[in-house]
C-alpha cells in the first residue's frame, strides 16, 4: 500500500535546541495513525513540523523528509505550503477557542475558508457553511452561523473546528489532543464523529494524545514517542497487546483501569522525561529502564523492524513481557 | 435498625462518628454582568458525611461544582445555605481567630502544581511558612521540618534551596502535597492532583497520597475526572451532576452496580485500552447551572427519560444498597 504521508528522519530544532531527532512514520490513505508520547515528548512539534506551521524560531532541518500524496514538503516555500494547507492536509487542536476569531461569527468563519480554498461565491459559500455544520453534528445550523464562538460550548467549538478542517475535502486531518479539554461523554461524542467523517470523505487521520485509551477505540496503528523519537510502531491492537519497548510496557502498565486493588501501588515508571537538553548519550530511556544493560548507555538503539509490521527502537525488546538478552541486531520471527 | 437523625446519609457510611458533616449546603455566586446580576447555584442541598480515614471520591463534568464543594468543605468558599461540622463542631460561620487555626487542620492540594506555588519562593519558604505563622516551627527548627516533610514525600533535603520552576511537574505536585502536610491536617481536598501529570508519573504520585494516607490517618476528598483513578483511591465515590449528588455508593457500589443513568454513561463513556468498540455516546450538552432543566437535572440527556422526570426533582434514596437520586430506578 502506497503511503499517503511518508515522514523520514525529520529533525526539528528551536533556536538550535534540537527537539525532533530522527522521527520517522507512514499514514496509509484512509487510516488512523496513533502518535502517544507523554509531555514533550514532540508530538505537537512533529504535526507543525508536517503542517508549516512552526513558530518563526523553529526550523526543520536539512535531511528532513515530508511527503504528502508523493510531495515534498520539507523546504517548500511558505506560497507552496499554503497550497496544500487547508486543502490536502488540515489540523484541529486542543483548544479550539484558540484558532477561532471571537469577533465573527461561526457562519462567517467557516464560509470564509470555504470561499478561500474552494472559490466559491459569497452566497454559495454561506450555503456551503450551512451544509458542513450539518455534516459535524451541529443542530439547527441555519441558526448557529450567525452565532458567535463564545456562545458555543467547548464540544460544539471543536464541531466547528472540524467543519472548517474538512471544508476543502482534505486527504490528512491532524487531531491534535481534540478531546483532552472535554469531558469524557463529549469526547465520545467527537470521536464518533471523526470516525464517522473519516468513512465518508476517506480521509486519514493523525490522532495525536496521550491517552491510550483513545488509541485503542480509533487507531489503526500507533507510533510512541520518547524524547524526540518513535520507540515503537506497529497495529494498535498489538501495541497494547504485546508491546516490545519497555517504555510502551511502562505506559501501559501506569493506566489506571477500574477494579484495582488500592493494597497493591500502581505500576509507575521512576523517574520523569528528560527535556531536549538533558537527552542521554545511549538509549533515552535507559535511565528509567529497568532491563537497561551498559550497553544502552553506550549507543543509541535503531528503530528496526523486529516482527513484520512491528519495529522497535530498543536492542533489548520484550517478548511477552521478557527482554530479549542479547543484543538482537536480526530480525527475529 | 439503627436510628438516624433526618436528612442523614443511610447507606454506605461508616459508623464512626463523621469527621465533618455537611447538611443542605449550597454554595451560590453572584456574578454581575451588563444585564444586572446572575446567581449561580453551583453547589445545591449537599448532604454528606464524611468518615475520619476514609477517602470520599468525587466525579462528574467540567463544572459541574466538584471544586466549589472542596473549597466549601475547607472553608474555602462559604456557605450561602446549609451547615458544616468538623470534628462535632459547627464551622459553617467561623471567622477571624478561630477560621485561622481551623485551617490547620484542613488543607487543600491543587491540580496545577506550578500556578499554586510562588515561583519567587524557595521550596524552603514554600514549605515552611504557614508552619511559621502557626508556631509549629521556630526560625531554628524550621529546616528539620522542611527536612522531614520533603523526605515524607521522597525529595531530597536539597530541594528546598530550588525554585519550583526547577522542578518537574511530578516534583512540584509532590512539593504541593508536602506543603499541605506540613501543617499536619487531619482532612485533605485534593482537587485533581494528578490530572496535570503524565501518566507514567501519575500513578507515582497516586502511590504517594494513598501511602501517606495510611502512615498519617488522613482523610480525603478525592476530586477528579478519571474514574479508574477515583475508583482505585476512593471508599466511596460521589456522583455530581450540576451542583448536586445524583449517585453515591461504596467504589464497588458505583463501579460494579451503578443505578443512576449519569453514573452508567460516565462509566461507558471512559475509553479503555483494548475495547475497540466505543459505546453510543450520551446525546447533547451539559446544561448550564445558571439555567437548570426542570424536574430531574440529568433529563435533557438521559436515554431513559419519562414526562414525571420533567415534573419533580428526583431526590437521593437507597436503591441497591447505596443512594441515587433518580425517577426510574
Ligand atoms: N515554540 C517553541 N519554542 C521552543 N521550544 C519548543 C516550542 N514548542 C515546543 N518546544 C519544545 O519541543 C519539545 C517538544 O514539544 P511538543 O510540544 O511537541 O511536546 P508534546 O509531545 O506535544 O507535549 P504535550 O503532550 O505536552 O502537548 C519540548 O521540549 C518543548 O519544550
Ligand atoms: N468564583 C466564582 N464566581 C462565579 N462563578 C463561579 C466561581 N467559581 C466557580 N463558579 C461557577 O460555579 C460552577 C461550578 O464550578 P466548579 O469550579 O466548582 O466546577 P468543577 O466541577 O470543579 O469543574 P472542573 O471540572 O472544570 O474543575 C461553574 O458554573 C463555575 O463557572
Ligand atoms: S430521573 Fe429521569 S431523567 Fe433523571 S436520570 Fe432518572 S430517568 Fe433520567
Ligand atoms: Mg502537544
Ligand atoms: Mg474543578
Amino acid at each position: 500500500m502506497t503511503s499517503l504521508l511518508s515522514v523520514r528522519d525529520l529533525r526539528t530544532a528551536f533556536n538550535g535546541q534540537t527537539v525532533l531527532d530522527g522521527v520517522d512514520f507512514d499514514l496509509h490513505p484512509g487510516k488512523t495513525l496513533g502518535l502517544v508520547g507523554e509531555s514533550g515528548s514532540g508530538k505537537s512539534v512533529t504535526a507543525l513540523s508536517v503542517m508549516g506551521l512552526l513558530d518563526r524560531n523553529g526550523k526543520v532541518l536539512p535531511g528532513s523528509s515530508i511527503k504528502l500524496e508523493g510531495q515534498e514538503l520539507a523546504g517548500l516555500s511558505e506560497r507552496g505550503l499554503r497550497e496544500v494547507r487547508g486543502k490536502r492536509m488540515a489540523m484541529i487542536f486542543q483548544e479550539p477557542m484558540s484558532s477561532l476569531n471571537p469577533v465573527y461569527t461561526v457562519g462567517d468563519q467557516v464560509a470564509e475558508t470555504v470561499r478561500k480554498h474552494l472559490g466559491l461565491s459569497r452566497r454559495a459559500s454561506r450555503e456551503r457553511a450551512v451544509e458542513l455544520l450539518r455534516m459535524v453534528g451541529i443542530s439547527a445550523p441555519e441558526r448557529r452561523v450567525t452565532e458567535y464562538p463564545h456562545q458555543l460550548s467547548g464540544g460544539m467549538r471543536q464541531r466547528v473546528m472540524i467543519a472548517i478542517a474538512i471544508s476543502a475535502d482534505p486527504a490528512l486531518l491532524i487531531a491534535d489532543e481534540p478531546t483532552t479539554a472535554l469531558d469524557v461523554t463529549i469526547q465520545g461524542q467527537i470521536l464518533a464523529l471523526l470516525k464517522e467523517l473519516q468513512e465518508r470523505l476517506n480521509m486519514a487521520i493523525l490522532m495525536i494524545t496521550h491517552d491510550l485509551g483513545v488509541v485503542s477505540q480509533i487507531a489503526d496503528d500507533v507510533a510512541v514517542m520518547y524524547a524526540g523519537q518513535i520507540i515503537e510502531r506497529t497495529e494498535a491492537q498489538r501495541l497494547v497487546g504485546n508491546p516490545a519497548h519497555p517504555y510502551s510496557r511502562g505506559l501501559l502498565a501506569s493506566v489506571p483501569r477500574l477494579g484495582m486493588d488500592r493494597n497493591v501501588p500502581l505500576p509507575s515508571i521512576p523517574g520523569s522525561v528528560p527535556s531536549p537538553a538533558d537527552w542521554p548519550a545511549g538509549c533515552r530511556f535507559a535511565d528509567r529502564c529497568e532491563f537497561a544493560t551498559p550497553q544502552c548507555r553506550e549507543k543509541p538503539p535503531l528503530l528496526i523492524e523486529r516482527w513484520p509490521g512491528h519495529e522497535v527502537a530498543c536492542d533489548h525488546p520484550l517478548v511477552d513481557g521478557v527482554p530479549t538478552p542479547e543484543p538482537a541486531r536480526e530480525v527475529v520471527s | 435498625m439503627t436510628v438516624t437523625e433526618p436528612g442523614a446519609p443511610t447507606t454506605g457510611v461508616p459508623s464512626s462518628a463523621p469527621l465533618l458533616k455537611a447538611r443542605g449546603a449550597s454554595v451560590e455566586f453572584t456574578v454581575r454582568g451588563r444585564r444586572g446580576k446572575t446567581v449561580v447555584p453551583a453547589v445545591q442541598d449537599i448532604d454528606l458525611d464524611i468518615a475520619p480515614g476514609e477517602t470520599l471520591g468525587l466525579v462528574g463534568e467540567s463544572g459541574c461544582g466538584k471544586s466549589t464543594l472542596g473549597r466549601a468543605l475547607v472553608r474555602l468558599a462559604d456557605l450561602t445555605r446549609g451547615t458544616l461540622e468538623f470534628q462535632g463542631t459547627q464551622i459553617g460561620e467561623l471567622k477571624g481567630k478561630p477560621l485561622r487555626d481551623l485551617r490547620r487542620d484542613l488543607q487543600l492540594v491543587f491540580q496545577d502544581p506550578m500556578s499554586s506555588l510562588n515561583p519567587r519562593m524557595k521550596v524552603r519558604e514554600l514549605i515552611g511558612e504557614a508552619p511559621l505563622v502557626h508556631g509549629l516551627a521556630t526560625k531554628d527548627s524550621l529546616d528539620d521540618l522542611v527536612a522531614t516533610a520533603l523526605e515524607r514525600v521522597g525529595m531530597p533535603r536539597s530541594a528546598a534551596d530550588r525554585y519550583p520552576h526547577q522542578f518537574s511537574g511530578g516534583q512540584r505536585q509532590r512539593i504541593g502535597i508536602a506543603r499541605a502536610l506540613a501543617l499536619e491536617p487531619k482532612f485533605i481536598v485534593a482537587d485533581e492532583p494528578v490530572s496535570a501529570l503524565d501518566v507514567s508519573v501519575q500513578s507515582q504520585v497516586v502511590n504517594l497520597l494513598v501511602e501517606l494516607q495510611r502512615d498519617l490517618g488522613l482523610t480525603y476528598l478525592f476530586v477528579a475526572h478519571d474514574l479508574a483513578v477515583v475508583d482505585y483511591v476512593s471508599d466511596r465515590v460521589a456522583v455530581m451532576y450540576l451542583g448536586r449528588i445524583v449517585e453515591i455508593g461504596t467504589d464497588e457500589d458505583i463501579r460494579e452496580r451503578p443505578r443512576h443513568p449519569y453514573t452508567k454513561a460516565l462509566l461507558a463513556a471512559a475509553p479503555e485500552i483494548g475495547r475497540t468498540e466505543a459505546a453510543a455516546p450520551l446525546a447533547g450538552d451539559v446544561p448550564s447551572v445558571v439555567n437548570p432543566p426542570s424536574g430531574c437535572p440529568f433529563r435533557t440527556r438521559c436515554p431513559i427519560a419519562e414526562p414525571q422526570c420533567a415534573e419533580s426533582r428526583p431526590e437521593l434514596r437507597v436503591v441497591d444498597g447505596h443512594q441515587v437520586a433518580c425517577h426510574l430506578v
